[in-house]
Formats: structure tokens, C-alpha cells, sequence
């Protein structure tokens, strides 16, 4: 009886732990204070998601199988911008100094798949958010996003979407695990992943 | 790719993360979002329900062995 309780017992503990790990996740609403990462920045009420301004996206090939309709393309994917806007419910949060005294940028390098019929597949990667009490992220000189201090990082999951043939149109949702965020900055400080919806737009 | 529109959102681009933009490389602007995310209710409820058994039976043990 005894060691049933504690194998029930563990076993409760470790279905939370694995519930986390697999993302039974739902919506974080929080306020972030990002002085307790960077003095100079600023603080930010009330949010519940990161808007990113148009960034950058480059592809590298890293090879093909198959051939025709059955051809896949396999690429490593590197991506870096800022954000422009905190939300709450789709509308923006006020966020005084956010890039003019202060910025955030975001920085991810990932794996992804495309068929020939343009099913992209992300299969892997990561990311970070970094604060900077200086607004210099550049990207002609490919600067300036991964100066300052990473404030929440981790892995991205998965990620599917669509692509046109050339490229011209694609669009991804993916999946991200939360594995290291300050805790000071971000309250209440529960965040364990999310989930973001990427289009190229031009 | 160097489309034309990307061109101008992003200027003249040579590297992304260190990493040098070579021939064949697709390159392009994407626009999105990052929502953040909890554990569910249910997670936070199995986790406490298994750790107050936990307590309870440590404190149970500690009794018993006084």
C-alpha cells in the first residue's frame, strides 16, 4: 500500500513535469519589466504577445531528396528582427521608450523541410529575446540584435506551413518551449513556451 | 531570391546571424508574432496534487520513525 502511494505520488508529480514538457500550454498574460535585465529600458504593462517588425529570414540549402513531385528540400534557417509592439488581445499595450530609449530584438536559427508541392515542415531550433538600452540593431550591417541581454530563450519545436513553388508566398506557424527566461523581468514568471505565426510579406 | 519589395524593406543584405548570404540562398522579410504561453491548469493541478502526497507521506514517515 505504502509504495502504491508513493508510485502514485511520483507519478502525479511526473505527469505535471511531462505535461509541461509536451506544451499543455495556454495563454500567458503578464506585465514585463525589462530595468531589472537593462537599466535605461523601460517597463511595459499588461501583454500577452511580442509583435515583430518585417525581419529577415535567410535559407541555406542543405540538400534535396527524391526528385519531382517527391522531391524535399532540406534548409538551415536563420531569422533575426525586433519588435515593434507588445499586445494584449490583439491590440497594442503602450511601451514608452520601446525603440527609441530601448529595444528588443529576436534572434532564431532553425531547420526546416519543403516539399515540392510546398509543404514547409520546421523540424528544429532555437531562439532568444534580447533587451538593449541602445537601439542599434542594423540589418544591412547584420548587427546589433544579439548585443544587450537575453531575456527568454529556447528551443522552437515544430513549425508547419505552406510555400509557393518559388518561394514568392510562404507562411508557418510554429511551436517554441520557453527553456530559460529572467524571472525578474517577466511577471508573473509562469512562462513555459507559445506559439507564433510567421508570412513572408512581400 | 532578392525580390524587389524585400529589397526595400530590408536594404541590401550580405549576412544574417553571421552567417554570409551566397548564391542560391533564399532570402526574403517575413512578418509574425511570438504569443507566450502557461501550463495549463490541469498541469499546475496534477503537479500539486503529487507533491502534497509527497509531503504528506514524508511527514507520515517522519512520525512513524520518531
Amino acid at each position: 500500500m505504502k509504495h502504491t502511494k508513493v508510485l502514485l505520488a511520483s507519478l502525479l508529480v511526473a505527469s505535471g513535469f511531462a505535461a509541461q514538457a509536451a506544451h499543455a500550454t495556454s495563454g500567458w498574460t503578464g506585465t514585463a519589466d525589462y530595468t531589472q535585465a537593462l537599466a535605461g529600458t523601460g517597463t511595459v504593462g499588461t501583454f500577452d504577445t511580442y509583435d515583430a517588425a518585417p525581419g529577415v529570414v535567410l535559407l541555406q540549402s542543405t540538400g534535396t531528396t527524391g526528385s519531382g513531385s517527391s522531391q524535399v528540400s532540406t534548409f538551415n534557417g536563420f531569422y533575426q528582427s525586433y519588435v515593434t509592439n507588445h499586445l494584449l488581445a490583439g491590440n497594442v499595450v503602450p511601451s514608452l521608450g520601446l525603440n527609441s530609449t530601448y529595444e528588443l530584438t529576436a534572434v532564431a536559427s532553425f531547420a526546416e523541410s519543403v516539399t515540392a508541392a510546398g509543404a514547409i515542415s520546421v523540424t528544429g531550433g532555437n531562439f532568444s529575446i534580447y533587451v538593449d538600452n541602445t537601439t542599434n540593431h542594423n540589418f544591412g550591417a547584420d548587427s546589433g540584435f544579439t548585443d544587450g541581454v537575453s531575456i527568454l530563450s529556447g528551443n522552437i519545436i515544430s513549425g508547419s506551413g505552406v510555400a509557393s513553388p518559388s518561394f514568392s508566398f510562404g507562411a508557418t506557424d510554429i511551436t517554441i518551449q520557453v527553456t530559460s527566461f529572467n524571472a525578474a523581468v517577466y511577471n508573473p514568471a509562469t512562462i513555459v513556451g507559445g506559439g507564433g505565426e510567421y508570412s513572408r510579406c512581400a | 531570391m532578392n525580390n524587389p519589395l524585400d529589397a526595400s524593406l530590408l536594404g541590401p543584405i550580405t549576412s544574417v546571424m553571421g552567417n554570409t548570404v551566397a548564391p542560391g540562398d533564399l532570402k526574403y522579410a517575413a512578418d509574425g508574432y511570438i504569443a507566450l504561453a502557461v501550463p495549463e491548469a490541469q498541469t499546475y493541478a496534477m503537479m500539486l496534487a503529487g507533491l502534497t502526497l509527497v509531503g504528506f507521506m514524508a511527514r507520515r514517515n517522519a512520525r512513524s520513525t520518531v
